[in-house]
């Protein structure tokens, strides 16, 4: 009996340092190992955003006004962003009402919106645990209140290209502008 | 092979079910909130008892990642498991069937994910924490232990008291961590969110809360909000659920 506990806890620690999180620094958010589903039905790991720098948010798409507001901030963003960040800027909208948002419906939203891939990215997860830790890693505090309506924090925050948090506008400390120096120069 | 297999199923099957109870869905009404409304709770089953140091030190045997020398700092703040004597010794602050605590939220969810289990919610631990202890008063026992400070040695997790529905040291051990225990610092103002709600401590907002004299409630919500997910605290552990 041990010696299949044995084995089976030598397989499980093998397949984690098979999966480790490379090369990539100890501050970055990527380490995380949740999986997510983007628009098109794709499964994704957050490591598959590293390389190129991100603006990421959180909203759910049934939301009237404040959602919008976070698509309506980031494209004004971009519209700032010098030309080297223009092109290679992803910009990442997160869902934490996994239930809903399907990404048949992120399609929509995203067609609705005109946020083509692949600058602009959907994810969703039917995994409650998962969307709160990397709401947690980006300080963004959300709360289900019924009638399919969430309590939820407002805001940008922008990634480098390793997924370290450079800085964010949650809780109004900083403007959208103000994102921008964060990305370094070229 | 078939056997081995077998095994597992056992092993695997009896590792789900010794540990826990079941608890039966069910409608409660949570201190606070912004609906003051009774909510549904689903049926699920929760750890007889907190994790403890045994069972945590296992997990970062096989989670290396989950080790003092090799957590992230984003998952896991400096005092990280720092009443163990060395990454992978308990010494004489910490005993095997101890609570694990300076655990992290991160750290938390990492091992009850490794189990297939999750952090109980919010509503789920309340609504098992609101059920009576044969031959005691849960709000004395609460009241009693928020105002002695945390022994430097945690005793064992079954020493403690056990409720109606059979689970042990929900009151008076240590504080445990939620899946949402952050949603109540959400304000309906999105712009002042940044900063504690205030509201939790304050008359004006306890004129919201179900029950106005569970004051024991009312210290696990502030406590609650107070806490980010990379915390590690001395009286703060966690259980899983299912």
């Amino acid at each position: 009996m041990l010696k299949v506990l044995m084995v089976l806890l030598l397989q499980v620690s093998i397949c984690f340092a098979g999966t480790g999180p490379g090369d990539l620094p100890k501050d970055s958010i990527y380490q995380v190992k949740s999986k997510w589903i983007d628009q098109f039905g794709k499964k994704v790991e957050l490591s598959s955003l590293a390389g190129k720098p991100v603006v990421v948010s959180m909203i759910y798409l049934s939301c009237t006004f404040s959602c919008p507001m976070t698509v309506a901030h980031m494209k004004e963003l971009e519209k700032m962003l010098p030309d080297h960040l223009k092109d290679e800027m992803q910009f990442v909208l997160v869902s934490f009402d996994g239930k809903n948002d399907t990404p048949a419906a992120m399609k929509k939203f995203a067609a609705k919106q005109s946020l083509t891939f692949p600058k602009w990215r959907f994810l969703t997860s039917k995994n409650d645990q998962d969307v709160r830790e990397l709401a947690s890693l980006i300080d963004f505090k959300y709360k289900k209140i019924g009638n399919g309506d969430f309590e939820h924090s407002f805001g940008l925050v922008a990634l480098d290209a390793q997924g370290r948090v450079l800085g964010s506008t949650i809780g109004a400390t900083m403007a959208e502008k103000d994102l921008i120096p964060l990305f370094g120069k070229k | 092979m078939k056997i081995v297999a077998t095994f597992l199923l056992i092993l695997i099957h009896c590792a789900a079910t010794a540990g826990q109870v079941a608890i039966k869905g069910g409608v409660f009404t949570p201190l606070y909130g912004s609906a003051k409304k009774p909510v549904k709770v689903s049926s699920f089953l929760m750890d007889v008892a907190p994790v403890t140091n045994a069972e945590f030190l296992k997990f970062v045997n096989s989670h290396p990642e989950w080790s003092k020398p090799l957590v992230s700092p984003l998952f896991a703040e400096a005092d990280y498991l720092q009443h163990w004597a060395s990454p992978t010794e308990f010494g004489s602050t910490a005993i095997p069937d101890g609570p694990v605590v300076n655990i992290s939220w991160f750290a938390a969810k990492s091992y009850c994910d490794a189990r297939g289990m999750r952090l109980p919610t919010v509503n789920e631990w309340e609504y098992v924490a609101s059920r009576p202890i044969p031959g005691a008063d849960v709000r004395k026992v609460i009241l009693d232990w928020y105002s002695v400070p945390t022994p430097d040695v945690l005793p064992a997790v079954k020493s403690g008291l056990k409720n109606s529905s059979g689970v042990i040291s929900l009151h008076g051990l240590i504080w445990e961590w939620t899946l949402d225990f952050n949603s109540a610092m959400v304000t309906g103002e999105s712009r002042a969110d940044g900063s504690l709600d205030k509201s939790l401590f304050c008359g004006a907002g306890s004129a919201s809360a179900a029950d106005k004299s569970d004051y024991a409630a009312f210290l696990r919500f502030g406590f609650r909000s107070s806490l980010k997910a990379k915390y590690a605290v001395n009286n703060l552990g966690f259980r899983c659920v299912k």
